[in-house]
């Protein structure tokens, strides 16, 4: 299993260090014309306000959904085993998780120490913001960031999985169904009380909560995964 | 020693029967030839073998392990599609490099020289690639894994007549360097037929007729004469194929003795053209298709 877990490693970290370099390569590229343009302005009243987070996290869940369509025929033609991939994916989610987070905030400190440098007042660039939450540490916010990485990276792998292996129909009706307890009342409290324990700003709020989540996503993608044939339902190919 | 077992394989993609309990042993390490028309099955039973699915019912194994969700048993198992082998994003150096990661048998030496002798740009991503050179890299692949079980489906498209006729050269060194079981799927039968020592048909995901090739060639016989000559030594015969024209009679006989043939004309077709007789939807005068 270690032998192709190397491998599916090797294969996942090739197919995808080239998206996200250009992801962060293109955001990095409009922040600084941003950052720039904020520079000309300066004497003006216009501000400039940017976020890091939510290009990266939508960014995560389209790239989770493409990733799995990409690379799951591609390493099962090789051979090894949908439980290999399974966990290889596990891996890698951890290690996108933590590139993701570090790179993020690597980008917001570069920027603030920028800012201070070109003494740019009117150009303001958030992260994962929890300031107003003193209880909230830096290591804190970065671990929460880290785990909505892996949350929205399982969710979109989850979709990808399901849609490529029973198609368009089956997929719209499951995700439906799912779905379907959300418009009743007294269940969405629920899943509203439930969900408190994943927000960072409650007080029930643990880091730990999220492995909930990440549990039922794993075994769902292994489910959906364990016997699924690598031709892709959507395209048949 | 490699062997395939198939007892009462059937796959069925939705309403679609791609194998109809098709039973077929084969083993040892020989270069099977794997032939069939459009939709017979040939593709699906290909790739069942390498665990690309499983199948809906029946036992397929190969050294007596199902392939599917198998690691030991896949990693001694490459097959070359035509098409879709590889990641697109990918350039040719990198394909050869995950290749060798993964094939316990990778010869790199074998790979790289093969690379010149297709004139493969390691450089280039494999999108780019034009359909010849990516069934090149699909060759290249296919050969340089040493696979106990190398299966090649209609890898040659794009290719063209003189890099063919190398694939077919390097084919045959190849396994005279490493003995193997090779699974060769073609419609260019007439091509490679000289490098088949075994032939297995399939015909409407089932097995049609199974054996060796100097059998194919021993087994059958075509009678040319008059109508009425030809009538009265083949009736009640094994009829694989006949035609008429301007009185002459031609028919195809399998698996039959004959002994005088009288004034006939006896000659022999080639695997090709025995093929298409073979697998040609002709209802006999009885009402009933060929059978064998």
């Amino acid at each position: 299993m270690v032998q192709q877990i190397k491998f599916n490693m090797y294969y996942l970290l090739k197919s995808s260090w080239s998206t996200i370099l250009i992801f962060w390569g293109i955001y990095t590229g409009f922040i600084a014309l941003m950052f720039i343009m904020a520079f000309s302005f300066q004497s003006s009243d216009i501000e400039f306000i940017g976020f890091n987070t939510i290009p990266s996290m939508i960014f995560t869940t389209v790239f989770a959904l493409l990733l799995f369509k990409e690379t799951f025929p591609s390493i099962i033609k090789y051979g090894t085993t949908r439980l290999s991939y399974i966990f290889s994916m596990l891996v890698y989610v951890i290690l996108y998780a933590v590139v993701m987070t570090v790179i993020s905030n690597l980008l917001i400190v570069l920027i603030h120490r920028f800012g201070k440098v070109l003494n740019i007042t009117n150009f303001q660039f958030y992260g994962l913001d929890t300031s107003f939450q003193s209880s909230v540490g830096k290591l804190d916010t970065m671990i929460y960031e880290g785990m909505l990485y892996i949350l929205l990276f399982l969710v979109g792998f989850i979709i990808s999985s399901l849609f490529f292996r029973f198609g368009y129909k089956v997929s719209a009706i499951f995700i439906l169904v799912i779905a379907m307890p959300l418009f009743i009342r007294s269940y969405a409290e629920d899943l509203t009380d439930l969900l408190s324990y994943l927000i960072i700003t409650t007080d029930q709020y643990t880091a730990f909560a999220f492995l909930l989540p990440f549990s039922i996503l794993a075994v769902g993608i292994w489910l959906i995964t364990r016997n699924a044939s690598i031709v892709d339902k959507l395209s048949n190919k | 020693m490699m062997e395939i077992k198939a007892v009462n394989v059937r796959k069925q993609y939705q309403k679609e029967v791609a194998l109809d309990d098709l039973t077929i042993t084969l083993e040892g390490n020989k270069i099977i030839g794997l032939l069939g028309k459009n939709g017979a099955g040939k593709t699906t039973l290909m790739r069942l073998l390498a665990g690309h699915f499983s199948n809906s019912s029946g036992q397929l194994t190969i050294d007596n392990k199902s392939p599917f969700n198998n690691y030991p048993v896949l990693r001694e198992v490459c097959l070359i599609m035509e098409s879709n082998n590889f990641h697109e994003k990918f350039r040719v150096k990198d394909i050869l490099n995950i290749s060798a990661n993964f094939y316990p048998n990778w010869d790199n030496e074998y790979a790289n020289h093969l690379v010149n002798v297709f004139r493969l740009n390691i450089n280039q991503k494999a999108k780019t690639l034009s359909k010849g050179m990516y069934s090149a890299l699909g060759i290249i692949v296919g050969l340089a894994s040493n696979a106990s079980l190398t299966i090649f489906d209609e890898p040659y498209i794009g290719l063209d007549a003189s890099f063919r006729s190398t694939f077919y050269d390097l084919l045959l060194e190849t396994y005279q360097n490493n003995p193997r079981m090779i699974i060769l799927s073609t419609h260019l039968i007439d091509e490679v037929s000289r490098l088949f020592e075994e032939v297995a048909i399939l015909h409407e995901g089932k097995l049609m007729l199974h054996d060796t090739a100097d059998n194919f060639e021993r087994k059958h016989l075509i009678l040319t004469g008059s109508k009425e000559e030809v009538d009265q030594l083949t009736s009640g015969r094994n009829i694989i194929h006949s035609s008429s024209i301007m009185g002459q009679k031609t028919v195809v006989l399998y698996n039959e003795d004959i002994t005088d043939s009288g004034n006939l004309k006896v000659s022999k077709a080639s695997l090709q053209e025995l093929f298409v007789y073979l697998t040609k939807e002709e209802v006999n005068k009885n009402g009933t298709t060929n059978q064998i």
